[in-house]
Formats: C-alpha cells, structure tokens, sequence
C-alpha cells in the first residue's frame, strides 16, 4: 500500500494506492483501472466512469493534466515527501522570503512601472510583456519590496528567465 | 470561376477557404512561415508555398513576395482572409496593377472606411446615425479637453487608424485625459504607424450589433440580418450570435437598412460588416465598418444557409448577386465561441506549446472551424485564435445547450485554453437571459480572482488526484513497475 498527498490548486488529496484494482481518495474506497493509449495519454476509469487524461510531468512532482477536457495541475507526494517539504516550508516562512518572477512566455519588455526598491503590494502592475500582438501585464504574485529587476525596456526575453526579485 | 487562388493568411481562416475552394473546384494555394511549416493550412491546400521567416513582415505581411509568387504561380485571384492585408488598400492596389482579382473590395472602400473620422464624415453625410464626438483628428490636448466638456464626459479617446480594440481609452474627467491622450497617442503610432486620434461621447452599457452585408460590382445589395458581439474582453470578442435576442422585428428593420446606406456610401462590393453600439432604448449608432470577411461569419452562414466565402468569389468574378432579399430568413439560432490559447486565470496570458492530445467535438449543430490539430504548435509569432466553435439550435435555448455539451467535448492539451472560462459565461444567469451589453465580461468574471471561479471539487479533481498518485507510484518504483502497468492483466480489469 503506498499513500500519497495530491496537491490540486492548493487543497490536498490523500490517494491510497491500496493495490492494482482499488484505491481510496480521500478515504472513500474506489475500483479502478488504468490503461496507457500512448506516452502523454492515459484512460482511467473510477468505478463507472472513464476519464480520458492527457499528462504533461513538469518536474518530479508536478503534473500538468488535461482531464476530460480539463486542465489540472497537481503535485503528488509520498506522505513521508510532504512531511519534509512542509517542514522546509515553515523553516522559510520564518526567515526573510525571496522570490524571483520569471517570464511565464517569450516575448519583449515593453514597459517597466516599478522601480528596484520600490515597496509593492500584491497585484501591482510590474511591468508590460509584449509577446503575441499582446501587451501582457506582470503582477506582483506577493507583497514587499523590489530587490532587483534584470531586464530593461526593449529587451527581449525568453520563456522561464528571470524578471524581477521580491522581498 | 477562378481557376487557382492564392490565400495570403494562416490559421483557421485559410483553413475555412481552402475548404471554400475546394466545394467550388479551386485550386488552392496556401503560404507559409517558418513557423507554420507543419500547421494545418499548409497540409491541407492543394500547393503549399514557403514565402518567409516567422516575423509577419518577412512572410504573411510582404506584399511583394506575395504578390511575386501569386504572379509566379498563375494564380488569378488573391483571398486576404481577415486581418493581414484584408484592410489594405496599398495591398489592393499592388493586385490591381498585377491584374490579380482581389477577392475583397475596392481599396476605394477600404480607404473610406479605414480612416475612422473620415468614415464618419461619410456616415453623417448619408445620415447614417454616428455616436456624437469630433469627425477629425484632435489637434491639440487643449481641443480634446474643450471638445469633451461639450459633450460631457465619459468620452471614448480612439486612434484614427485602430481597430479590434486596440488603442482607445475611456476617459471621465479632464484629469485623465492628459495621461490618456499620451498613452493613446504612443500605442496609435507603435501599432498602427499614425497617432491621430479622435473623441466620441462613451455610451454606457451599449450592446454591440453588428450587420452583414453582400454587396456586387453592378450596386446591388442584401443584408443577412445581425450578430450581437457584446461578449468581450478588452474590446476583443469572445463568444458572437445570430440572431440577436435584443433586436426587435422592428429594430432590425431599421438597422439593416442604415447598415445597406453605410455599404452604398463608400460603394462597396464583398462581404461587409457594418458595426453598430445599441443602447438601452435601442438607438443605434454606427462604430465602424469592416471591409473584409469577419472573424464570426459562420453564425451567419448557419442562421442563412448562406457559404459567405463562395459568394465572395462569386461577387470578385463580377456576378450578380445571386440571392433576393425576399429569400433570405432567420432560421434558428446560432452561437460562436472563439477558443484561444490563453490563461484565464492569469490575467489571460497567451498560452504557447505544442498541443499533444487534441480531440474535437462533433454531433447535432456544430461546426468547428479550426487551424490545429494534434501535434500543431502554437508560437508567439501569431495571435492566440486556435479554433471557432460554433453551434446550431432551434432557438438560442438549444444553441447554448449544444455549445455547453461542444466545449464539454472538446479536449486541448499542451497550451492553457480559455474554455473553461467560456464555460463559466454559459452557465451565468445575465448570460442565458441576454441582458448583457460589452461590460458584461469584465464587470461580472475580472473584478476577482479568476482561480477560484473555476471548480474544485467535481469528480475530474478526483480522477487527477488518482491518476498522479499511480504516476507517481509508476516513476518512483521504476521500470519493474512500469511492466505490470502495460500488462494484459490492467486491460482485462478495464473491460471486464
């Protein structure tokens, strides 16, 4: 028997492998099946009902689903894995928080509204993305203070680099 | 009836002509991107053409190449598809003098129209009813200022060249307007290469009514009744339907006819869109004409039986129109979903990726007009528009009912879709009782957080929850694991 704890949109799951034909979410026991149709697609079936599921692993945790037409994204964790990242989690909360935004596409820095050092609040408009004949608003994800800001105006950015640092 | 026609556009839209083409025995040639090597107008044309790189500049917005190749090929006509070069008269131009048939209007038109104040010269002179505000171009802030105190504010700042809802502003006092004239004025002259803007009264909770014309080369014109388009965000439509649930009989008497003098005015021949702002009383004021097939013609074509693409090459080769007004009646109701590449609960950020699972929605009443497919890559190069989902119904009852089962179907994977947000605006009650007007999207679903609108506890939740737990399970115990998986005893369990 292998448990788990699923995290979907910030509630969890408690999944209980419990062997290859029944399993338990969130303590009520189900059957299943599951059978691969090729490397990204999956059919399972929970007791009566089948669900076609497209899965995309971003990284060793962190799923990307398409499930019967609706986009998901969990993160599965062995109950002993989420017990050590909670734990890792409260050890940050209570020391000085850094978080770096990274560009969620490719694109070019249009405009920038914020100042390095400048105290911001959730939701503040950062700076403008163009990318795709759209201009693309960046917002703080937290509240606190710009520690840096790596790109300038006119530069051109690829996906996943790194915008800004909030403390 | 043309013997090859070169489709100077990407997407859905040189899809949806291809396919016009090949009901009327066309040869079709398609152009295409570096990016779009393997995209689904290139497969699907009978000639496929490689015209340049990514950038639109180099491919799908050179005029000379395309029109080279056009020459090179013997292609006799030209179909511009919407945006690109639909709305360009130097484009039209460049086909005239190569004797190649443009499959549009005049660029006469397309001048009368394009340049916004001018258009609305033209509209008062024909007395066509216009939104009050300035028929020229701002010369100074100090004018803007003097000119909205007359006719008081909120007014709308637009860019006399704009258009999809780019570069205009709503301004409520005179201290915004310093602010948003710049801003206007600095995204006019990025976007459209002139920053000439113009001031309009802003109508409070207008609908958005638009009216489809055909017009031939000998003066004759019909209309195919009206769409409402008031489902937007940022001035970009979401979800389009014929007929409209405002407009009365009476209404749209009144309104079809205004939209056939818009049409004479600029002497227009091709399919045409004439938009119009409804307000509460049903007063209606003409915003824009569109010289070019639309984005939504398929609601149309589904409420008349009427292929809007066939009768513009029809109209191009110089024929009569074909159909009588007294023939054409509303028959149903029909809907449009335009499914794009972007993440609602991200601000509606473009989504980009290669879509690896994709399976489309079919049955009684839909049509899907769609530029992907499985194994398609949505770039950063083009806009977000993956496909047009649109239903048919009795009445609009049975059209939205389709539409929800349609999306239910419809599967993406590999780029965030804004169908679940589509989904939302179905089921809301302002929605299904047709009261809304253009603010309704951004009124009722931006305010808030959009994550928590999306639902969390149904049963698919519950699948995601199992399925990562057995992924997970499949990766951490390796290949041994990964055999039983594949074994014949998981299949047996499946269809026992």
């Amino acid at each position: 028997m292998s448990e788990y704890v699923i995290t979907i949109n910030g509630s969890k799951k408690q999944v209980n492998i419990i062997n290859e034909k029944e399993a338990s979410i969130d303590g009520i026991v189900v059957d299943y099946g599951l059978e691969s149709l090729n490397c990204s697609t999956y059919l399972l079936r929970i007791n009566n009902i089948f669900y076609e599921i497209s899965s995309e692993k971003i990284d060793d945790e962190k799923y990307s689903l398409l499930v019967k037409g609706k986009k998901i994204t969990t993160i599965a964790r062995t109950e002993l894995q989420e017990r050590a990242t909670k734990l890792v989690e409260d050890a940050k909360a209570s020391s000085n928080h850094h978080l770096d935004i990274k560009a969620p596409m490719p694109g070019m820095v249009l405009k920038i509204n914020k100042n390095a050092g400048d105290e911001i609040v959730s939701g503040d408009s950062i700076l403008i993305l163009e990318a795709m004949k759209m201009e693309n608003d960046i917002k703080a994800p937290s509240s606190g203070k710009i520690k840096e800001i790596y790109v300038s105006e006119g530069s051109a950015i690829e996906k996943g680099d790194k915008l800004f640092l909030i403390e | 009836m043309f013997k090859k026609v070169l489709i100077a556009n990407r997407g859905e839209i040189a899809v949806r002509i291809i396919r016009s083409c090949r009901d009327l025995g066309i040869t079709s040639a398609a152009i295409y991107s570096d990016a779009d090597k393997s995209a689904q107008h290139t497969l699907l044309a009978d000639e496929s053409y490689y015209i340049g790189s990514s950038v639109s500049s180099e491919s799908y917005l050179n005029k000379d190449k395309i029109i080279a190749l056009a020459k090179n090929i013997g292609a006799d006509a030209i179909h511009p598809g919407y945006g690109f070069f639909s709305e360009n008269a130097d484009f039209i131009e460049a086909c005239e003098k190569a004797k190649i048939n443009f499959i549009g209007p005049s660029s006469y038109s397309v001048k009368m129209m394009g340049n916004k104040t001018e258009a609305r010269t033209l509209m008062a002179k024909y007395n066509v009813p216009i939104v009050p505000g300035t028929t020229k171009p701002l010369s100074s802030l100090k004018e803007g200022i003097k000119i909205s105190n007359e006719i008081g504010y909120p007014v709308l700042l637009k860019a006399v060249a704009g258009g999809g809802g780019k570069g205009m502003k709503v301004i409520h006092s005179d201290d915004e307007f310093e602010s948003a004239f710049e801003t206007t004025k600095r995204v006019a002259l990025k976007s459209f290469a002139n920053d000439d803007v113009y001031l309009e009264k802003f109508i409070s909770q207008p609908k958005h009514i638009e009216v489809q014309i055909l017009g031939d080369k000998k003066g004759n014109y019909i209309h195919l009744f009206e769409r409402e388009c008031s489902i937007q965000r940022r001035h970009q439509k979401i979800i389009e339907e014929a007929p409209s649930s405002f407009v009365d009989e009476e209404t749209r008497e009144k309104i079809t006819t205004e939209a056939i003098n818009a049409a004479k005015a600029c002497k227009y021949f091709n399919a045409g869109t004439i938009e119009f702002l409804m307000d509460k009383d049903k007063n209606f004021f003409f915003l824009e004409m569109n010289t070019r097939l639309q984005v939504e013609h398929p609601v149309t074509e589904l409420i008349t039986g009427v292929d809007l693409v066939n009768e513009q090459f029809s109209i191009a080769l110089g024929n009569k129109l074909t159909i009588k007004q007294k023939d054409l009646k509303i028959s149903g109701h029909a809907l449009e979903c335009r499914i794009y590449a972007e993440d609602a609960s991200e601000n509606f950020m473009p989504s980009v990726g290669k879509i690896f699972h994709y399976k489309q929605p079919s049955g009684p009443g839909v049509r899907l007009d769609s530029g992907f497919e499985e194994g398609s890559e949505i770039t950063i190069h083009y806009d977000p528009l993956i496909s047009k989902l649109v239903t048919w119904g009795t009445d609009r009852e049975n059209a939205i009912n389709r539409m929800k089962r349609a999306l239910n179907e419809y599967q993406i994977a590999g780029v965030t879709t804004n169908i679940q947000f589509l989904e939302l605006i179905l089921k809301h009650r302002v929605f299904t009782d047709g009261s809304f007007d253009i603010n309704f999207v951004e009124n009722e679903f931006l305010s808030g957080d959009m994550k928590h609108s999306f639902e969390n506890s149904d049963d698919k939740t519950d699948a995601a929850a199992l399925i990562s737990a057995l992924l997970k399970s499949q990766s951490s115990h390796g290949i041994k694991r990964n055999k039983s998986f594949n074994s014949s005893k998981w299949q047996e369990q499946l269809y026992e």
